[in-house]
């Protein structure tokens, strides 16, 4: 009697918590709400974790344990598209060269490759990331990593990439690069909306009001 | 020499002298008790049987020859006397109860409304039957020993007319020391004597009147033996008794177990150690050879 | 806001109800004594304070040497930044087990006579041993996080060159007294249901104890993510369900083998109270997680991996119960005619324990370094807004900052 009278207290308290939980939708339990969005409240917001290398391209890598890369791509790239909905990564044991474009993601009809941040066999990839790939908007840094590689030449590959202050003053300036590139394809017709890309415009999936042809400049001049 | 108790119930009539002597001896409460609790050690249950006689069921402490209650406690506060009885320390004890738990008899009883409760039972008057008629007392009349303490029983001093009055409940007509109990049953059912006697006395009763006994001694073979015997007219599950216990000593179940620790612990120590051992290594193996690659790759660079 | 201060005043309003129960009864329990303040008798001498706080505590606080195993002897380094909070459990688990032990005891004043009347023999001896040179050990296992916090080097430099040693004692001491918790019960074969009643129970106990120490700490992980956004990884909790798994699928089997062989599989189709039990402690412990765990979104969420730890938490302290009390409760009905159910004292003196010990958990998640730093980073403006933050703001003192809002 014992055991079942403190089974059932226990089930109950846990049912009160529910209860209470789904009341206040604000802060619906953990799944909804990982950890990472305490940092960014904000969609319009870049973070840039001091120990993540950055490729140009917008990808980034950082060395777990002293013999693999972790990769995945950056806040910049994700909060231009506006989310991602779909992951698309090589082949776990496939040689990847740093540059090669081998990552793709997409978010709904737009669609991005990426590159490599540094060369070496592909040890293992994100499964978790790819069923669910609202990972990487979410946290692109920790759950949102893409996959593992085992790096080939990782001194020189290292030379491309900015870390820490080199990394915040290079996004610094592809933030102004891209509001200059966006001003410039709004001079195009095609573009919607007659708004001026200067200080104060919200940025977050503005990747979403270009054409096609924009998106492909954009891969070209921001991803490579 | 081990002593015993055996209770012959077929000669049994119910007076509850037994328990009055004990209630008396130990200074309780006089009263008529039907359970055995922190003041009573010892109790007369009547069971009516079918064809509508009386027969009387006495409780007590077994005494077993290897108790459960000693070998549960963890500051060693009961104890198994080479007299045969199962005594218990105040002084010692913590309060933790495994005893009661362990007893397969159900017998220490524990004191609930006070705050310094004692685990009790009956000890079979083990420090009343050793106390000495001519022992000397102290200028206030406290009863010493013969290292020259007063004596205590149960937390309560002795004086001299207790001493007097406990000596006199626990001889025998022919001067021998003996159980209250068993010196103030008026028919001799309860006897006090040497265990390996009373055992004889007991199979020679069953032997001898074969149609009034069950053919078996309670007490004997249950777990693994104890020091008080019962004999009945009627199966003893009738009478309240369990029967259902093994003939084995339940200490030796955690015992088997207990014994083995020193070996498990040390094998298991040294396994853990290795473990770390080869997995420390590999990582030093691996971060040497990391080493290397770096230096090679610096080189060709 | 709003709503998430009225959930925590539900909670804390809870709490405090439950808190003064347990004063009131710590006040009958130390004034007037055990008959005044519970339910236990002569015919039932070991209740809730044992079952529960005891017996089951010490087996949910088994996560710290699980884990400081994995990790340290092992080398299974991922695992790394749950060592801590599941070292925080344990200790606070065992001082909270003492806590318990001392409102049960009749003479708690006397504990210190295990330490020089000892009985070899006693089963409870050896627990008793283990339970006070494991809560030391421990604590010492533990102090890096203060000696960190406060910045002592030396010390900390000290503690770390004997951590090895330390653990290896640490898993050796656990493995004795968890066992042992089930030892406990072997001296008494003729009052146990068969179901509960086993020689292996010392090996059952301790393999269930490895298990439900995994879960406590997933379980943590999630409760603390939820009230200070400080947490781990949910590919890591995942990984850690998997070996939970794992253990309980061995647990379960060695559980079926013994039942086997000892004949009682007779029972399990005899609807009896004892057998409803039973099954409770199969589905909580073993069907539940299972499902749980293989569903495709559950098992991947933090939500689905929390539900399922906590499912196995719940199975273990039902076990736990089941030992302790259910298995007995026929030998009482039958002998004596008495069933033991706790007293409000005593139910709210366990509750309170619980509660303190979740209070001062978070305190601890609040004020020392027990998960992991958060990377420092810098948070840029991307719509080119005044930064909210400054530019460069290192991002780890914001949650501190967050809470304190709160």
């Amino acid at each position: 009697m014992v055991a079942l009278f403190v089974i059932l207290f226990v089930v109950l308290l846990l049912g009160i918590d529910l209860f209470i939980q789904a009341r206040s939708k604000q802060y619906p339990i953990m799944a909804a709400a990982p950890a990472g969005q305490a940092y960014t409240p904000d969609r319009e917001t870049l973070r840039i974790p001091k120990s993540v290398f950055f490729h140009p391209g917008h990808t980034w890598a950082r060395l777990q344990d002293g013999d693999s890369l972790e990769v995945g791509i950056d806040d910049f790239v994700q909060k231009a598209l506006g989310g991602i909905d779909r992951v698309l990564l090589p082949n776990v044991g496939e040689f990847v060269r740093q540059g090669d474009a081998v990552i793709t993601v997409g978010h709904h009809d737009k669609q991005l490759t990426l590159v490599a941040p540094a060369s070496g066999y592909v040890r293992s990839v994100n499964r978790d990331a790819v069923e669910n790939p609202g990972m990487v908007s979410e946290n692109p840094y920790r759950d949102g990593w893409l996959m593992m590689i085992e790096p080939a030449e990782l001194a020189s590959n290292l030379s491309v990439l900015h870390v820490a202050e080199n990394a915040v003053s290079w996004i610094k300036e592809e933030v102004k690069r891209f509001r200059e590139f966006l001003n410039a394809s709004a001079a195009e017709p095609a573009l919607v909306g007659e708004a001026m890309f200067d200080g104060g415009a919200p940025m977050a999936g503005v990747l979403e009001q270009l054409d096609d042809k924009h998106v492909l400049d954009f891969e070209q001049q921001f991803l490579r | 020499m081990p002593h015993a108790i055996l209770v012959d119930l077929t000669e049994c009539v119910g007076c509850g002298a037994c328990r009055d002597a004990c209630q008396q001896v130990h200074h309780f409460p006089q009263e008529e008790c039907t359970s055995l609790d922190a003041h009573n050690f010892t109790t007369l249950r009547k069971i009516e049987t079918a064809d509508g006689q009386e027969v009387f069921a006495r409780q007590m402490c077994q005494h077993c020859q290897d108790p459960a209650c000693a070998s549960a406690c963890l500051v060693g506060a009961l104890e198994k006397t080479r007299d045969g009885a199962v005594t218990w320390d105040t002084d010692k004890c913590i309060g933790c109860r495994y005893c009661m738990v362990a007893c397969p008899f159900d017998i220490p009883k524990y004191e609930w409304d006070t705050n310094n409760p004692k685990v009790r039972k009956c000890t079979m008057c083990y420090t009343e039957r050793h106390l000495d008629a001519d022992s000397k007392t102290d200028k206030e009349g406290y009863v010493l020993d013969r290292s020259g303490k007063r004596v205590s029983i149960d937390g309560r001093l002795v004086t001299a007319e207790d001493r007097d009055m406990i000596v006199e409940m626990t001889t025998n007509s022919d001067g021998k020391r003996a159980t209250a109990c068993s010196v103030a049953c008026p028919i001799g059912a309860t006897l006090y004597g040497e265990r390996s006697e009373l055992l004889a006395e007991a199979h020679r009763r069953i032997r001898s009147n074969p149609d009034s006994y069950v053919q078996k001694v309670y007490g004997q073979t249950e777990v693994g033996g104890t020091s008080v015997f019962y004999l009945s007219s009627m199966p003893f599950e009738q009478l309240g008794f369990s029967t259902k216990l093994d003939t084995e000593a339940l200490p030796l179940r955690t015992w088997r177990v207990l014994e083995k620790l020193p070996d498990v612990i040390l094998t298991a120590g040294v396994a853990l150690g290795a473990v770390y051992w080869i997995t420390n290594r590999r990582e030093d193996v691996r971060k040497f050879e990391e080493e290397v690659k770096n230096q090679r790759s610096q080189k060709k660079s | 806001m709003k709503s998430f201060l009225s959930r925590i005043t539900f909670w804390k309003a809870t709490a405090a109800v439950f808190l003064l129960g347990g004063l009131a009864t710590t006040i009958v329990r130390f004034g007037w004594g055990l008959g005044a303040s519970t339910n236990l008798s002569d015919m039932t001498p070991w209740g809730l304070w044992i079952g529960f706080d005891v017996v089951t505590g010490v087996g949910l606080a088994a996560g710290g040497f699980t884990l400081a195993g994995i990790v340290h002897i092992f080398h299974i380094k991922r695992f790394h930044p749950i060592v801590r909070p599941a070292i925080l459990t344990a200790f606070l688990g065992y001082c909270l087990v003492i806590v318990g032990l001392m409102f049960d005891l009749g003479r708690p004043w006397a504990i210190w006579h295990a330490l020089i009347y000892q009985n070899p023999h006693s089963v409870l001896f050896e627990v008793a041993m283990c339970v006070m040179t494991y809560t030391a050990v421990l604590a010492l296992e533990f102090s890096p996080v203060v000696l960190e916090r406060f910045h002592l080097h030396k010390l900390l430099k000290f503690v770390k060159a004997i951590t090895v040693p330390l653990i290896i004692l640490g898993i050796l001491l656990s493995m004795l007294h968890q066992s042992s918790l089930g030892s406990l019960y072997l001296i008494v074969p003729q009052k146990m249901h068969p179901y509960w009643y086993s020689p292996m129970l010392p090996v059952l106990f301790f393999v269930s104890a490895v298990a439900v120490g995994l879960g406590m700490t997933i379980v943590e992980s999630y409760l603390s993510a939820r009230a200070f956004q400080k947490t781990l990884e949910t590919p890591l909790l995942r990984d850690l369900t998997r070996i939970m798994i794992g253990v309980l699928l061995v647990y379960f089997t060695m559980r079926a083998i013994d039942l086997f062989h000892r004949n009682a599989f007779g029972f399990l189709l005899d609807g009896s109270f004892e057998t409803m039990m039973l099954y409770l402690e199969v589905a909580f412990m073993l069907i539940i997680p299972l499902l749980l765990f293989n569903l495709r979104e559950w098992g991947r969420s933090r939500q689905g991996l929390f539900f399922t730890a906590f499912s196995v938490v719940l199975g273990f302290i039902t076990n736990r119960l089941n030992v302790t009390m259910t298995s007995l409760e026929g030998y009482y009905k039958t002998n004596f005619g008495v069933s033991y159910f706790p007293g409000i004292g005593e139910l709210a003196v366990t509750i309170s324990i619980v509660t303190v010990g979740f209070v001062i958990f978070a305190l601890a998640v609040k004020y020392l370094p027990i998960f992991p730093h958060h990377e420092e980073e810098t948070v840029l403006r991307f719509d080119g807004a005044p930064a909210r933050t400054n530019e460069s703001a290192s991002m780890h003192a914001t949650p501190a900052a967050e809470l304190r809002r709160h």
